[in-house]
């Protein structure tokens, strides 16, 4: 689990092109879509859903789940844990 | 109604943005001239940066800093002149169709791919509601953004209009511009011009723009049309690629006697760098002197009053002529 968080964090930092973050910069539970946090939009939560499916084979079915699931690193690493295949 | 630049400013391959007129200029070894990247963050936030393609920050940037300049918060228009867009999120997304089957491309490359994105980006950032428009008009395409700006302004639908051109030069479109073999024996660029238009006085006046889709520039005719002889300019901002272009023989013949400032060799050759050729004019204008590095026949200029800008890319020619005040 800790592994996929770390490489959840460095696809994310890659996919949403966020030049100021490290991986080690990002808490397990930092939100997402806060200004406390990433302060991510509405076209990256578009972008995290590109890449549930593209990396992981992953859709998101139930668009209404989709702000439980992106709350944070850790709510998408339990997320991908239970879904993947 | 007459229409002035209230403030200029350009992203080129030379030291140009938030300068006058370097004093010196470089060339490159490389295939093609990219831009000096300025200091982004002055003007854009991190969180904004971080989706920009080079093109779009460059075009932010660019109005951004004009519109510092000119203390304007609001302009009553926006409009971007652009050859060939955002190729860069173009080709980012064209990859991807191809590689993953035309399945799963991601959103930002496809929602920035238009060319229109640079016109829209700076309204979202300025919550600026009126007139937005993007011209494509290939070598013509700021020429086109600029006439459309100065019949708005004499329509009395505006006074302080931001117009400005830009486009980005790849590696990927270098090669495609290579295999079309297009601009043979020049250097591809890249690059930002943007201009506030007011009809509030300053310094320098655009007296006028031409487009001339003709085999040649008839430069006596189009000159008559704003009230000059060919005696009457004083210094020529000419589009000469190398030093016996002959795209612009007539031009050299023409005006051999007075100062001829060149540009292309140093800021390369694209779609939009007529817009750069206006921002070294109206900074001509506005220091009253040329450093010496720019002027291709050497005579220095004897007191500033007309500054003619000339374009020509095969038949695509343009005029632009700026008046002292």
């Amino acid at each position: 689990m800790s592994e996929l968080k770390e490489e959840l964090k460095a696809k994310l930092i890659e996919q949403l092109n966020l030049e100021d973050f490290e991986v080690s910069d990002i808490d397990d539970n930092d939100p997402l879509f806060d200004d406390e946090g990433l302060a991510l939009d509405s076209i990256d939560a578009l972008e995290i859903i590109v890449l549930l499916e593209k990396e992981y084979g992953i859709k998101l079915d139930d668009p209404k789940k989709g702000k439980d699931i992106m709350q944070s690193v850790q709510t998408l690493a339990d997320f991908i844990e239970k879904n993947r295949k | 109604m007459d229409i002035y630049i209230k403030s200029s400013d350009s992203i080129s391959a030379q030291l140009s943005f938030e300068s006058g007129l370097p004093s010196t200029h470089e060339t490159t070894e490389e295939a093609f001239y990219n831009c000096i990247k300025p200091e982004y963050k002055k003007y854009i936030s991190p969180k904004l940066l971080r989706r920009m393609s080079p093109i779009i920050r460059n075009g932010v940037a660019c109005s951004l800093s004009v519109l510092n300049k000119a203390n304007l918060e609001q302009p009553d228009a926006i409009i971007v002149g652009t050859a060939l867009g955002c190729l860069r999120d173009t080709t980012s997304f064209l990859t991807q169709l191809i590689e993953e089957n035309e399945e799963l491309p991601n959103p930002t490359y496809f929602i920035q791919s238009t060319h229109n994105t640079i016109a829209g980006q700076i309204a979202l950032l300025l919550t600026c509601h009126s007139y937005n428009f993007t011209f494509s008009q290939m070598h013509n395409s700021f020429e086109t953004a600029l006439l459309d700006a100065q019949m708005l302004m004499l329509d009395e639908k505006a006074n302080n209009v931001l117009v400005g051109g830009v486009d980005e030069m790849s590696e990927n479109t270098f090669n495609l511009i290579k295999d079309l073999d297009c601009y043979k024996n020049t250097k591809p660029g890249e690059g930002a011009g943007f201009f506030i238009l007011s009809s509030e006085e300053s310094p320098v006046k655009l007296e006028g723009v031409k487009i001339i889709n003709e085999p040649a520039i008839d430069f006596e005719k189009e000159l008559q049309q704003f009230g000059l002889t060919p005696e009457d300019v004083d210094v020529v901002i000419g589009g000469d690629n190398f030093a016996d272009d002959k795209a612009y023989t007539d031009a050299n013949n023409l005006f051999g006697n007075i100062s001829y400032v060149w540009y292309k060799p140093f800021m390369g050759e694209f779609g939009t760098v007529s817009a750069i050729a206006l921002w070294m004019a109206t900074k001509v204008i506005e220091e009253k002197e040329i450093p010496d590095c720019w002027i291709k026949n050497g005579v220095k200029p004897d007191g500033i009053a007309n500054v003619l800008v000339i374009n020509s890319v095969g038949n695509e020619h343009s005029l632009m002529l700026l008046k002292a005040k």
